[in-house]
């Protein structure tokens, strides 16, 4: 993308209208992100419908602030009462929650919102260097390419998520199922439609991720609703213990940056893995961090060194994301999946074209993540203090408010009764899911792919003469093929090297009776 | 081992899996347009080709499935049922149920605003809120709907 680019997707965004609807999604993101059970996935979901309506660059503004607003304010829970707000900021917990109990809740609060901003803009710009040359690759791609790519992020994405590959493999066919609901795409026969018109056109993705993240979760959060823990957090909350001050000193910014830049360009790069989010990286840079330096003994006991790690680490992963999304189609999360359906619906496609026909708007995009930085930067530093307050909020308020704005948000997509239909259905689904330790994340990689899989792999088959070969000969196909196996395998080894291991040390504790006799 | 232990594992999942893959092998097979390959040209996949493949590969996972949930012999469970936890349970039942009738409600009378107030007084009824709470939450709640999405993106209901 040359600098004309760059300047006219700038002087496009300078409108008040782009900024309203950035801090707009800013400030919802960081009431969402601080209130524990309400997630970035949920706050993307539930708003995009709502994006539609308005223009394109209007509504990504509000989605690149809620969701980079979402990430940072989920350690504000972590911090004040010991509850991640977002998965990411699990780590947060670790070392915030002991600082707040010392009295340096505003310090540990600060900390969360400057190294979030360090770590989301140090992932930002690798997004803009390495987005374009990545893209350029795909030129090479022809259909075995990118339906091994496909199978790629799902392989990657059943293996990393949820732990149990035999039913992340389920939802992850079960997804690709439901993606042959409607036309078909190369002979135009109806599938699965039961003459209904209006599934000719297939199951949309954005009400299958209302309810498989909005409503389905409120109805696993009553599920599950704990009273008496409730109870001990909104006690917690009622302590207010001194916040002290918000901003760390010069000295100690410069000490812990070097180790916050090695830690964001590892959460970058675990970003751009499928279904590796923020959760991953921040137990991998927290975890490394605290084996390398001599602080490493504090971490976990209130360390402020080890909050700027997790802190930069789980914003890092951002930048990564939007890498995949943008240049291969595959999202690396399930924020990235929403973002990737909505791209579709303005009939956008993922790959070289997006920095060639649509380069204005992909820079538009990347200016949006540094400006959503921006705007949580200020808005985070002013209201740190304030922020407690949100939480404050109590769970069957926001159950009831999100069940009717997932009813009313699915219906607005399309002014369709049917999505609405769908999306309750899939929070039934989605329920019975969570209860059944299902992986929610390869259903709607399923779904989201598995159209293009389907095209791309009869497009192949038809230019092989009908040939399965063809995904072989291909160099870069047959790569894809041979890391797909690998994908597939790793889980599987683990488990057999696990199921050893676990037998050796069952032998051991049975052998020293035997000895005895 | 009595019955619940039985079925408290991945025996369920495993049958639904197993039964939506017959259903997708079976629908495939009674549509006559959805072949498996395309007459009209060699080595064409048919429209039919990817359900059906779906369909196959889902009754062999659930069949896998169906291994494990015999073999972990009504060790896992995954209810775990506390007084607790069966409330909570009734409770999200019931307010699907206000969901599922509220859809209806509006299907049938197409009065949504209405509808749409008298849900939200349930659903906070349901989850044990004050009767004041629960007035105001469902009047700010049908207003917020009214003048964004009726008024302002002018969403027809």
């Amino acid at each position: 993308m040359t600098s004309e680019v760059w300047m006219a997707a700038f002087s496009a965004l300078l409108k008040p209208s782009v900024f309203l609807y950035l801090f707009a999604g800013v400030l919802l993101g960081t009431i969402i992100g601080a209130l524990p059970g309400l997630s970035a996935t949920m706050g993307i979901a539930l708003i995009t419908p709502i994006t539609f309506w308005l223009d394109k660059v209007d509504g990504f503004a509000m989605m690149m602030g809620l969701w980079n607003a979402a990430i940072f304010a989920g350690g504000i829970t972590a911090i004040l009462i010991n509850t991640p707000g977002t998965p990411a900021s699990l780590t947060q917990s670790w070392d915030g929650y002991p600082l707040y109990r010392e009295g340096k809740g505003g310090l540990a609060l600060g900390i969360n919102v400057i190294f979030s901003f360090f770590g989301g803009m140090i992932s930002i710009l690798l997004l803009i260097l390495l987005a374009e040359p990545i893209a350029r690759f795909t030129i090479k791609f022809g259909s075995a390419e990118y339906f091994m790519v496909a199978l790629f992020g799902m392989s990657m994405m059943i293996a990393v998520s949820g732990g149990d590959v035999l039913k992340g493999l389920i939802l992850g066919v079960f997804g690709i199922l439901l993606s042959t609901v409607g036309i078909d795409p190369v002979l135009g026969r109806k599938r699965f439609t039961f003459n209904v018109t209006a599934l000719g056109a297939g199951i949309d993705f954005i009400p299958v991720m209302i309810g498989l993240f909005g409503l389905a979760e409120v109805f696993y959060q009553i599920y599950q609703f704990n009273r008496v823990q409730h109870d001990q957090e909104r006690e917690a909350r009622k302590v207010n213990l001194e916040l002290g001050r918000v901003l760390p000193s010069a000295k100690e910014f410069f000490k812990w940056s070097p180790l916050c830049v090695v830690a964001a360009l590892v959460s970058t790069i675990v970003g751009a893995i499928p279904a590796a989010g923020g959760d991953i990286a921040s137990v991998i840079c927290w975890g490394n961090a605290k084996r390398f330096t001599k602080e490493g003994k504090n971490y976990g006991h209130g360390s402020m060194e080890g909050l700027a790690v997790s802190s930069t680490a789980n914003n890092g992963v951002l930048g990564g994301a939007m890498t995949t999304m943008l240049t291969l189609g595959i999202p690396g999360d399930s924020v990235t999946a929403v973002l990737l359906g909505s791209l579709m619906m303005y009939g956008l496609t993922p790959g070289y074209s997006m920095f060639t026909e649509n380069a204005q708007f992909t820079a538009q995009i990347m200016i949006l993540m540094v400006l959503a930085n921006i705007a949580f930067l200020i808005i985070g530093l002013a209201t740190a203090k304030a922020s407690a307050k949100v939480l404050n909020m109590s769970q069957p308020t926001v159950w009831a408010a999100v069940s009717v704005l997932c009813i009313i948000g699915t219906y607005c997509i399309n002014n369709r009764f049917l999505d609405v239909i769908i999306m309750f259905a899939m929070a039934l689904i989605g329920f019975c899911l969570k209860v059944y330790k299902f992986p929610d994340g390869p259903l709607v990689l399923g779904l989201l792919l598995g159209g293009t899989m389907e095209k791309n792999m009869r497009r192949a088959l038809l230019i092989g003469a009908g040939k399965w070969s063809y995904f072989f000969t291909e160099r870069i196909s047959c790569v894809l093929f041979i890391l797909v196996v690998v994908t597939f395998c790793i889980p599987l080894v683990k488990a057999v090297f696990a199921k050893k291991k676990g037998a050796a040390k069952a032998g051991e504790a049975v052998e020293p009776p035997a000895e005895a006799e | 081992m009595n019955n619940s232990k039985k079925t408290s594992g991945d025996i369920i999942p495993a049958i639904i899996t197993i039964a939506v893959g017959i259903f997708a092998v079976a629908y495939i097979h009674s549509q006559k347009k959805l072949t498996l390959l395309d007459a009209s040209s060699a080595g064409v996949l048919g429209a039919g080709f990817y359900p059906f493949a779906c369909g196959v590969l889902l009754i062999i996972l659930g069949v896998l499935l169906l291994i494990r949930g015999i073999r972990q012999h009504g060790t896992k469970d995954y209810f775990q049922m506390t007084p607790e936890k069966k409330q909570n349970l009734k409770t999200m039942l019931l307010l699907a149920l206000s969901v599922a009738l509220f859809l209806a409600a509006w299907r049938i009378t197409h009065q949504f605003f209405i509808c749409l107030f008298i849900y939200a007084l349930i659903v906070n009824l349901l989850l044990k809120r004050g009767w004041l709470f629960t007035i105001l939450f469902a009047v700010i709640i049908t207003a917020f709907v009214y003048f964004l999405f009726s008024k302002g993106f002018s969403v027809i209901f």
